[in-house]
């Protein structure tokens, strides 16, 4: 039951806020850096739902990724390295009702929070999770991380990496409970926003792997891709993503995929020689875990007293008379 | 003992017994032939009693005993012999708990089955008891129904309703319930941190007692007051807010409408919302409306503020002016509706008029209407004429298979009246009330409809005949067989009338006349026959019922034309009723027999070349808008082709004045001679997406320019 009048005032006394009434303090990622395109990118997301400001949280773990929540006007939890998603759980068990974003990065999530990520696609709580996969750590200064390609010369690789880079989208599609996997790079702000819009509508964990350009360490690792168009594989579908005609004159390659086909998911995953993007997977039924547990009530503090009374009664020993 | 034709004609014509003859009417022990074998009820197993579905989680209103106990044996009785001592107690104590009801017991089930398991093995051998008592209690573990039973009488149309009401109410406004206890305890909260925030909470006394007893000693509370003092916040609610969060939350606290099942007691008892009278219930109504409005007011309040929207400026002059002209029907909706259980007898001329203005609102009414004299008596089919309101007509012994119909006019948002025929005990025979009720429906004296607005847009949706048997002929036939005098089996084809269901009432005995066997002649007809022929063919015959007395002895009784006009009335509202339904429409048999008549349709075999025409003709809309969007401004101007900017601030950090972000954070010329044709070419070279195009030198004085525009010219097309 909502007073039909509460909705009708609740906009006719809201203040239509702007981009930068979203944005925080002044970023300090690189010059040139993608999570400057991620950052507007969000914003806009942000500024075309009208997200209050106070039931938006940012979290994140450690590395440049993880300075996201700085430069939001929102709240924020900067967590411990690959620590993000069991917080932005917690969260969202206890406050439903914000929106919960998640900035990871290749190291934080794949690596070091790996055990994180895959128990937090399984409960598919409804948070809309950004992993910018810049294929480095940049945050100290170049070492290696999962998602390096092979080859890659870095202050712990200095002879190259000798492994084969981990793929984060192969890995996901293989979790259970999965509800919404998506690729995009960060050069096309099109997707990018399109992407992250539609992953933040999902009701359920939105997985959104992010190829992000670092033009301090990985200066030339997306350059083909942004020079030629032709090395990218737009998936279009009525329940994806769409393209502009602009950019379906730019973008030649684009095919339809059902996002609800998790066969052909794995399949264009597994052996595109093109770089997928847009949405992979997305399954609308998979249950959001916070409203498995979701308590039929909200209790008073003499509610919870008298259930612990209750419960702790049953194991009193009552003096002989 | 003799009656002459003539007598017999006489009596057909007056209505008047002769006064020397020996014609009686029926006795109260007389029942129609045809009711006869169902006359001991308690010995079959069928609808009733019913038994009223306590468990809240189950949207069920009722179920009947005799399903209860099929459930009960398919669960624990093995199939075959093994199970067949289980099946015969257990059903024993069906045929027990059955008889209790019968005698008046309306206790739960769980009563009357301890009470029938008494009395069973009271009666039982001492053999036999061991085991009844072990299966019995076989069974007892395995039921899970409990609830009221009820037999089919006359109080069964309002004990049914009110409990459905009560059900369906609790389910309907769970959420509002919900809605409002969840507001209640974050206005609270939203006060209670406030209330954190004085200085009165920060007192060594608070702080001791808040800590509790174990840690007391290690704490110095007077100290910890004084380091707090300074920490306390300084943002308190402002004192406005505060009151009118309060305001709302006294209102929510107080109000009378909604009440949770196990909520904490507060405030005073919720309304009455099952009343006896219509005028009562719209009195109600109307002093309960500025009520209403107030807690509307306060949920948007409470709404507003629990999710920090609520603005002063614009939406205080809008609730200093809410009243209930402001309630909308969706704000109405989401409050409790009003049962009015009321008998035909009780309402006078002016109710009735209220009741047919209520069916025109869309007012929450939801009337019981109970009749007891169907003969005479039928209102429901008027209140479906507005189309607004839900109709249900019923006889009490179909209540059970229109359970769902029930819960269905319940939750309808609008009025909705269930008329219900149950007959009273004072006037009838001693024919079980089922039965009595059975006869009406069959009788097509209260024949079953529906009226359901809410199922579509046309009668053919959303009226409904079904529930009656044989809906397309005027009655259904039966067989009657007996034996005559010589103990021979007699087979009869038989019709169920209005009159064979009016000899159950006593208050029509007059209308018959008992024909002894000597009288019986080939110029008496069954009422079914005699309603066949035309009027002139009637001269010289006397239509007659079959009806059995309480020697069961099979006997006839002459019918009175008073009695026979009333008969071809119901037999015409039938007809009515039937064209309503879709059954012998006249329109539809008209619009067949036209379509019938007309001449079959030429094939047009011109048009199809024209269509074809008009699907390929190009659009070139789309196209147009495309090319316009892809054309590039004049190439000797500077431009950035803005929608691809990745926002990497390279060109903004290189001369903010020249290049700028737009609403969208992406970067566009903002002055072209705000910087140097160099820093152009510069930024067009490091822009990672390669979408700045620096255009032609704006100063040609500018040094270094040949160089500049060869380095400018990649990014020119």
């Amino acid at each position: 039951m909502t007073a039909r009048a509460t909705e009708h005032l609740r906009r006719v006394g809201a203040e239509q806020l702007s981009l930068e009434d979203y944005a925080g303090c002044a970023p300090r990622w690189c010059t040139g850096c993608g999570d400057n395109a991620i950052l507007a990118a969000v914003q806009k997301v942000c500024r075309e739902e009208q997200l209050p400001l106070e039931k938006i949280v940012f979290v994140s773990g450690i590395g440049c990724s993880s300075r996201f929540p700085h430069y939001m006007g929102t709240y924020g939890f900067h967590g411990l390295h690959g620590r993000a998603l069991p917080i932005a759980e917690g969260i969202k068990m206890r406050r439903p009702d914000l929106h919960v974003f998640v900035n990871t990065g290749d190291g934080d999530c794949c690596s070091i929070g790996a055990a994180h990520w895959v128990h937090a696609t399984r409960y598919n709580m409804n948070m809309t999770v950004m992993m910018h996969d810049n294929n480095i750590y940049g945050l100290t200064k170049n070492q290696a991380s999962p998602t390096s390609p092979l080859g890659t010369r870095s202050n712990t690789t200095p002879r190259g990496s000798v492994l084969e880079p981990f793929d984060p989208l192969q890995a996901t599609l293989g979790f259970s409970n999965l509800s919404f996997v998506a690729q995009v790079p960060d050069w096309i702000p099109e997707l990018l926003y399109q992407v992250i819009h539609e992953a933040h509508k999902h009701r359920g964990f939105s997985f959104i792997r992010i190829l992000q350009r670092c033009p301090e360490f990985q200066a030339n690792r997306w350059e083909p891709c942004m020079q030629d168009p032709n090395k990218v594989l737009i998936l279009t579908h009525e329940d994806g993503v769409q393209l502009s005609p602009t950019l379906a004159r730019a973008y030649k390659n684009h095919q339809e995929h059902d996002p609800s086909d998790i066969v052909e998911a794995r399949r264009i995953v597994g052996t595109s020689e093109r770089i997928p993007v847009g949405i992979i997977y997305r399954n609308k039924d998979v249950p959001c875990y916070e409203d498995m547990r979701m308590p039929d009530r909200m209790y008073t503090p003499e509610h919870v007293k008298n259930g612990l009374e209750e419960e702790l009664d049953k194991f009193t020993i009552w003096p002989r008379d | 003992m003799s009656v002459t034709m003539q007598e017999m004609i006489n009596f057909h014509l007056t209505g008047k017994r002769s006064e020397e003859g020996e014609a009686t009417g029926p006795g109260p022990d007389t029942c129609p032939a045809l009711l006869m074998p169902y006359r001991q009820l308690s010995e079959l197993r069928y609808d009733y009693p019913l038994v009223l579905i306590d468990d809240p989680a189950s949207p069920a209103i009722a179920d009947s005993l005799t399903g209860i106990f099929n459930r009960l044996l398919q669960g624990i009785a093995p199939e075959g012999n093994a199970g067949e001592q289980l099946r015969q107690h257990v059903l024993g104590l069906e045929k027990r708990i059955r008889e209790l009801v019968a005698d008046g017991h309306e206790e739960s089930l769980s009563t009357l089955w301890k009470r029938a398991e008494r009395s069973l093995l009271a009666d039982c051998e001492e053999v036999e008891a061991e085991s009844l008592r072990n299966n019995l209690a076989t069974a007892r573990f395995a039921l899970k129904s409990n609830g009221k039973a009820l037999n089919c009488d006359a109080r069964l149309p309002a004990q049914l309703l009110q409990h459905a009401f009560k059900k369906v109410e609790a389910r309907r406004t769970l959420q509002s319930v919900e809605k409002i206890e969840s507001l209640i305890i974050r206005l609270r909260n939203i006060l209670k941190v406030d209330d954190l925030k004085n200085s009165s909470a920060r007192t060594p006394q608070t702080l001791r007692k808040n800590l509790g007893k174990r840690y007391k000693e290690s704490f110095d509370f007077d100290l910890m007051a004084d380091l707090l003092d300074d920490a306390t916040p300084r943002n308190r609610l402002p004192a406005l807010r505060r009151k009118r969060i309060k305001v709302a939350l006294a209102v929510l606290e107080s109000q009378r409408f909604f009440r949770a099942p196990n909520a904490e007691k507060r405030g005073p008892d919720q309304y009455q919302f099952i009343v006896d009278s219509l005028p009562a219930a719209l009195k109600a109504y109307n002093e309960r409306l500025p009520q209403i409005a107030e807690v509307v007011k306060a949920i948007a309040i409470a709404e507003l503020e629990c999710n920090n929207a609520y603005r002063e400026e614009k939406h205080s002059s809008y609730f200093e002016r809410f009243g209930p002209p402001a309630l909308a029907p969706e704000d109405l909706a989401e409050f409790p509706s009003y049962l009015i259980c009321t008998h035909e007898s009780q309402c006078n001329v002016r109710d009735m008029a209220s009741l047919t203005e209520l069916v025109s609102s869309d007012l929450p009414m939801k009337v019981l209407l109970q009749v007891s004299d169907a003969l005479t008596h039928q209102f429901a089919q008027s209140f479906a004429a507005p189309g607004n309101a839900f109709v249900l007509q019923s006889s009490a012994s179909n209540l059970y298979r229109e359970c769902k119909a029930i819960r269905k006019g319940l939750e309808f948002n609008g009025p909705a009246v269930f008329s219900v025929f149950a007959p009273l005990d004072e006037v009838t025979s001693d024919v079980p009330a089922y039965l009595i009720a059975a006869a009406a429906m069959e009788s097509r004296v209260f024949p079953a409809f529906g009226y359901d607005p809410g199922a579509g847009t046309g009668l053919a949706d959303r009226f409904d005949i079904a529930s009656n048997p044989k809906v397309s002929i005027d009655w259904p036939h039966r067989t009657l067989s007996y034996e005559d005098e010589e103990l021979q089996m007699i087979v009869e084809d038989c019709v169920f009338t209005a009159a064979d269901f009016a000899i159950t009432d006593r208050a029509y005995s007059g209308h018959f006349a008992f024909a002894p066997k000597e009288s019986w002649s080939d110029d008496m007809l069954p009422v079914g026959e005699y309603l066949e022929l035309a009027d002139v063919d009637t001269f010289e015959k006397v239509p007659y019922v079959m009806a059995v007395d309480g020697d069961n002895v099979l006997r006839r009784f002459v019918v009175d034309d008073s009695l026979i006009r009333i008969v071809k009335r119901c037999r015409e509202r039938w007809h009515a009723l039937q064209e309503m339904g879709g059954v012998n429409n006249s329109y539809a048999s008209a619009a067949l027999a036209n379509v019938q008549a007309a001449p079959a349709p030429v094939p047009e075999v011109e048009s199809a070349p024209v269509a074809k025409e008009v699907v390929s003709e190009p659009l070139d809309v789309a196209n147009e808008v495309v090319d316009e969007e892809l054309a590039a401004p004049d190439s000797d101007d500077p431009y950035i082709d803005t929608p691809r900017c990745t926002t990497c601030d390279e060109c903004t950090n290189r001369n903010d004045r020249m290049f700028a972000y737009d609403e969208n954070k992406q970067a566009y010329i903002k002055d072209p001679d705000a910087g140097t044709y160099r820093q152009l070419v510069e930024a067009a070279e490091e822009c990672q997406v390669a979408i700045i195009h620096p255009g032609k030198p704006r100063n040609p004085d500018e040094p270094g320019l040949k160089e500049l525009v060869e380095r400018a010219a990649p990014f020119m097309a």
